[in-house]
């Protein structure tokens, strides 16, 4: 347990590190963003050398890890903020989506996946089959935009974009999410529905659920107890890997849906090259795969004993 | 206890004129032909054949666990019940209850996420409606009988934790748990090491013996017939070929097709380069001949052998389908058999 944990560290680096690479090799100076395109040259110059753009690229990420470690994210360049206190004004909008697509990419992707299995080969199992489908190819933007077109602009059921705080009224808030949830929820169940129909047809040709018919126990036993658990455990994956698929989903559906979270942010963080405050969100989204990574991995334990003794 | 070696007549179970038709993507095919067999109170009964002729199969039906797009004609009879026109819950009932069942892979067949106690107790907290302490004292006992004692403490254990002998011998204690009347045993000992393979089998019969149950034991190995059985019955492309009792049938095999699965055998006092084989393979389901479904693999088939033969009784608890039997229509003297060697 405690090597697993251990192993986090380097797993984070990684993306951290490419990340950084990568925003130096951007095109793209944020003093001139901040300043605008008549700024006189020494000026320019000035803001460089203030917000240390001008030291080489080692010594840059050195100082950003080195303020890593006193768990300083630095200062947004644009909102002149600490980039945590950015983030965490935001990241409650993120949280609260992210959370609610999943719940319905779980309810609906792991009932579809379980009703299509035991009626397998039933109009039903075809419908959710050709469901997931589409599910699974279309566009996120262009789904959410459908919905919005729809649901109201038309019907007017629901907010065109905006958030209400939780604070606000639980019912309106969630009210609010909605669509964008159900865009971000429902592509999700479609992979997660196929994945949980196959495992449980998988399970179902095993010999210890012909082993547990034969004795005599009622089929809504043998299905709920030697079926569906050995069948959950390759869901729980696929889950964990939805959850990820969420948080980066969040970035075009906050912005379709102009939420104030941490995606729309990102957005216009890159926008405006504001390095530290894109620096920021992407390890906050990272070190949550990982922190999820490793409750899946916990989850496992609890559910196959075979994980759980070696 | 009382009922242990107090072999009477009173079949246990009888199946007559067993037909069972599968649907499949080649269309239907009668996968057996009235099958007829019994199993005698207190009787170990073999069932053997090549892969694919259908004894897995016959184990099925008697266990109610056909796939549900199949059809079934003719009865299956336990203990004087007829079981085919039950429906289908109180089909279900009677496995674990009256017939218990041990598979071939004995860590496939047991659930790899729930433990050694588990499964043992929802056998008896189902049929017997004990409660989890009954459930868990009943396991503890059936365990101690299959050769696993108190003190090894496994109910907490999981399938991955055991050999394949403790896995089997914790099916054979989940199938006898109920006390039921029939235990099949379907190739029971074919995935285990050979080291271990004969004491699962006298386990298996001892376990029957003790608690009551007749065995209808399915296998390929005519080693396990000739150690444990009391009468054999052979089946080819899902009919039965011959039966009679194994001391018999072992030494003067009257089928052709019997003979030939003797002689291939390998006899451990006779050097030889080659094994006997029989030549060909069974046929498909799907493009079964007309006649003897034997012929086409048979030394002794002629013209006669385009029409089926009949089932017949030909002595008193033996039967044969053959126009030509090995050693002439009447005489006892056969070849190619087993005498002496296993038995």
């Amino acid at each position: 347990m405690v090597r697993r944990t251990l192993l986090l560290l380097p797993t984070l680096l990684v993306p951290l590190l490419l990340m950084f690479t990568l925003l130096q090799l951007t095109p793209g100076d944020p003093a001139a963003m901040m300043l605008g395109d008549f700024a006189p040259p020494e000026q320019l110059e000035r803001l460089r050398e203030q917000l240390g753009l001008n030291d080489s690229m080692g010594v840059q990420l050195v100082n950003w890890v080195g303020d890593l470690a006193r768990l300083d994210l630095g200062t947004s360049i644009f909102a002149q903020e600490p980039v945590w206190d950015v983030i965490k004004s935001q990241a409650g909008v993120t949280i609260h989506l992210t959370l609610l697509s999943l719940a319905i990419t779980v309810i609906v992707g792991v009932g579809a996946g379980v009703v299509s299995a035991l009626y397998r080969g039933s109009p039903l199992d075809q419908g959710v089959m050709l469901g997931s489908m589409f599910g699974v190819s279309l566009p996120q933007f262009w789904f959410g935009l459908n919905l919005i077109a729809i649901f109201s602009v038309g019907l007017r059921w629901f907010p065109v974009g905006g958030y209400v705080p939780l604070g606000d009224g639980f019912w309106l808030s969630n009210r609010s999410l909605a669509l964008p949830a159900i865009t971000l929820g429902l592509v999700q169940a479609g992979f997660l529905a196929r994945i949980t129909r196959s495992s449980i047809l998988d399970v179902m040709g095993e010999p210890y659920v012909t082993a547990a018919r034969a004795k005599g126990i009622p089929e809504y036993i043998v299905v709920w107890k030697h079926v569906l658990r050995p069948a959950l455990i390759p869901v729980i994956t696929v889950i964990g890997i939805a959850l990820a698929l969420l948080l980066s989903g969040a970035v075009a559906v906050e912005v379709v849906f102009t939420l104030p979270g941490l995606g729309r942010s990102m957005v216009s963080a890159v926008a405006r090259r504001d390095f530290p405050l894109i620096q920021g969100i992407v390890l906050v989204v990272a070190v949550t795969n990982v922190l999820v990574n490793l409750l899946v991995d916990l989850l496992y334990a609890v559910i196959d004993p075979r994980v759980r003794y070696q | 206890m009382e009922i242990a070696d107090t072999r009477s007549d009173d079949p246990v179970l009888e199946v007559d004129g067993l037909t069972v038709r599968l649907r499949t993507s080649r269309g239907d095919v009668e996968a057996l032909r009235s099958v007829s067999l019994h199993v005698d109170q207190g009787e170990t009964v073999g069932l053997v054949g090549e892969s694919g002729c259908g004894k897995s199969l016959t184990a099925l039906s008697i266990a109610g666990l056909l796939p549900p797009m199949s059809e079934v004609s003719g009865e299956i009879r336990l203990c004087g019940r007829n079981l085919t026109n039950l429906d289908r819950r109180a089909r279900r009932q009677i496995g674990g209850r009256e017939i218990g069942m041990v598979f071939q892979d004995p860590v496939a067949s047991l659930n790899p996420v729930l433990s050694v106690g588990g499964q043992l107790a929802e056998v008896a907290r189902h049929h017997l409606g004990s409660s989890r302490r009954e459930a868990k004292a009943l396991a503890t006992e059936m365990l101690d009988k299959v050769g696993i004692p108190p003190s090894r403490n496994i109910l907490k254990d999981y399938p991955h934790q055991l050999s394949g002998g403790m896995g089997q011998r914790v099916s054979i204690a989940a199938a006898l748990i109920c006390q039921p009347k029939l235990l099949i045993g379907d190739e029971p000992t074919t995935a285990l090491d050979v080291t271990i393979q004969a004491q699962i089998l006298e386990l298996l019969r001892s376990a029957a013996s003790d608690s009551g149950a007749s065995l209808l034991l399915i296998t390929h190995d005519l080693g396990v017939i000739a150690r444990i059985c009391d009468r054999v019955v052979v089946m080819y492309a899902g009919e039965i070929v011959e039966s009679g009792p194994t001391s018999k049938i072992l030494s003067a095999p009257r089928h052709p097709y019997t003979a030939a699965l003797l002689k291939s055998v390998p006899d451990p006092e006779v050097e030889t380069d080659e094994l006997e084989t029989i030549s060909g393979s069974v046929p498909e389901l799907h493009e079964m001949p007309e006649g003897c479904r034997f012929a086409a693999r048979c030394e002794y088939a002629d013209a006669a052998c385009a029409v089926d033969p009949p089932l017949e009784v030909i002595s008193s608890g033996a039967s044969l389908r053959c126009w030509h039997p090995v050693g002439g229509m009447n005489s006892a003297g056969g070849t190619g058999g087993l005498s002496g060697r296993r038995s």
